[in-house]
């Protein structure tokens, strides 16, 4: 089922921090992640001393979506893969930017006959639209802790604006690494009629619920 | 369990028997058709699970009431023209056929709890009725061939206790009759 033989429960973040990092490059994850996240790590581009973009990918985290069936109960899946880059400061939370590429083919849902359906033209049209993506274009912080990400998603080959509401949770030891970590958590409402998926209106809401996590790794004293 | 057994079946009991057997009929046919509609045609296929398991809980329902019935109300001896062995038989097979009316619709409704796909049981489509085990791929695995094993005894018990129904019938015994018209 899962493309890549690497765990997606637990994050192993080889994020590395924008500022003053003081985590020696080689450490901890090793010994728990074995040569997959050594080569992960190695394939990272190098720290400069600014922010500067960090690649994220379902080892970091997860993106899941649900819908809900006749308002009564609701349904949700998981993109297994994702990949892309985060730009972010915690200094500047507003100089904030994403950009992440989904592959719609694929998904986690409890039935093989769900795949199949999501992925056929009816649905993401995996086929003939094997990416989604979503690219911000602005940051407008609320609270040091909250902030809104206003973007567009591309699916079907349209795109339409949306608008990801970002909460950073509270930082914390991750004691394991040694260093300091967080979760960022978005999520988002789209219509997926605006996007031309308009199957099975009866049953399955338009409104579709997008939640995303990631775990980041924060620079020391910020 | 009254005193004198009545000569006849009451028209409750009556009823209960032939609602349950037009219940049964149309709830595996809903089961066939469920599993057969494709997942494209997705609101039809939903429809069809939520028939089946709420008709299945009705079966469940109205055998618990005609067996309340029948241990309160009680129920007319065996038609006395029935030879001995055809008694016995006859007691038999009704036994597991009550026995086979709750247990088709309970492992059904574990099973359904069981599902993967994790979707609720909403009796008519509004009520729902909260399911008494967590998805599992393992518990299904298990849980699936039992409701399904078990309606294959209720078929043939049901083949073999109409055919005898209709066999004692033609032979001009009252047994139909009397569980149609009292
Ligand atoms: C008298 C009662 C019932 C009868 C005669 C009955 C009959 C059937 C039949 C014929 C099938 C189709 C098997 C196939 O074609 O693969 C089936 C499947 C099933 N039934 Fe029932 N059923 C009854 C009650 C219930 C109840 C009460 C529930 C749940 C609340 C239930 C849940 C299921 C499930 C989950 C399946 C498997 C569907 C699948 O393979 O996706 N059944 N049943
Ligand atoms: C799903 C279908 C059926 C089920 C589950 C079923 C079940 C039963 C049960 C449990 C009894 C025992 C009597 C009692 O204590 O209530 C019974 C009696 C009887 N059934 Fe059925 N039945 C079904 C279909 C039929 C059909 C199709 C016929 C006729 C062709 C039939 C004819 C009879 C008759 C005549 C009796 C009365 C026996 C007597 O008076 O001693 N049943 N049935």
């Amino acid at each position: 089922m899962r493309p890549l033989g690497i765990p997606t429960s637990g994050f192993s973040s080889t994020f590395a921090n924008a500022k003053n990092h003081t985590v020696p490059p080689t450490q901890p994850f090793l010994p728990r992640r074995g040569l997959l996240a050594a080569l992960a790590a190695l394939s990272l581009p190098p720290r400069p001393a600014k922010p500067s973009p960090y690649r994220i990918d379902e080892r970091f985290g997860a993106i899941r979506f649900s819908v809900s069936v006749l308002g009564l109960f609701s349904v949700s899946g998981r993109f297994l893969r994702f990949f892309g880059d985060l730009t972010l400061d915690p200094r500047r939370p507003e100089a904030t930017a994403i950009a992440v590429s989904v592959p719609t083919a694929d998904i986690d849902l409890p039935l093989a006959e769900q795949r199949d359906l999501i992925r056929s033209a009816a649905y993401f049209d995996s086929a003939n639209y094997p990416i989604a993506r979503f690219v911000s274009q602005a940051v407008s912080v609320l609270a040091p802790d909250r902030f809104l990400i206003d973007g567009l998603l591309t699916l079907r080959g349209v795109t339409n604006p949306v608008r990801l509401e970002a909460r950073l949770t509270e930082r914390r030891r991750d004691p394991q690494r040694g260093i300091d970590v967080a979760d960022v958590l978005a999520q988002a409402t789209v219509s997926r009629s605006a996007f031309g998926m308009v199957a099975d209106r009866l049953l399955l809401s338009d409104r579709v619920r997008i939640e995303i996590q990631v775990r980041i790794e924060l620079p020391d004293g910020s | 369990m009254a005193a004198e057994p009545p000569a006849t079946w009451s028209l409750a009991q009556r009823r209960l028997h032939w609602i349950i057997a037009a219940l049964v009929f149309v709830t595996a046919l809903l089961g066939v058709a469920m599993v057969a509609v494709p997942f494209e045609a997705l609101f039809a296929k939903f429809l069809l699970y939520q028939a089946h398991k709420s008709l299945g809980l009705v079966v469940c329902t109205c055998a618990a009431a005609q067996i309340t019935l029948h241990l309160t109300r009680g129920r007319p001896p065996p038609d006395p023209s029935l030879p001995t062995l055809h008694r016995s038989a006859a007691a038999f097979v009704h036994g597991l056929l009550f026995a086979l009316l709750l247990l088709v619709p309970v492992s059904g409704f574990l099973a359904a709890s069981a599902a993967p796909a994790a979707i609720p049981t909403l009796l008519f489509g509004i009520v729902p009725i909260p399911h008494p085990l967590a998805p599992s791929e393992a518990l299904y695995a298990v849980l699936r061939p039992v409701h399904l094993a078990l309606i294959a005894a209720l078929s043939v018990l049901v083949l073999g206790h109409a055919s005898a129904a209709l066999l004692h019938h033609r032979r001009g015994r009252p047994v139909l009759r009397r569980m149609w018209r009292g």
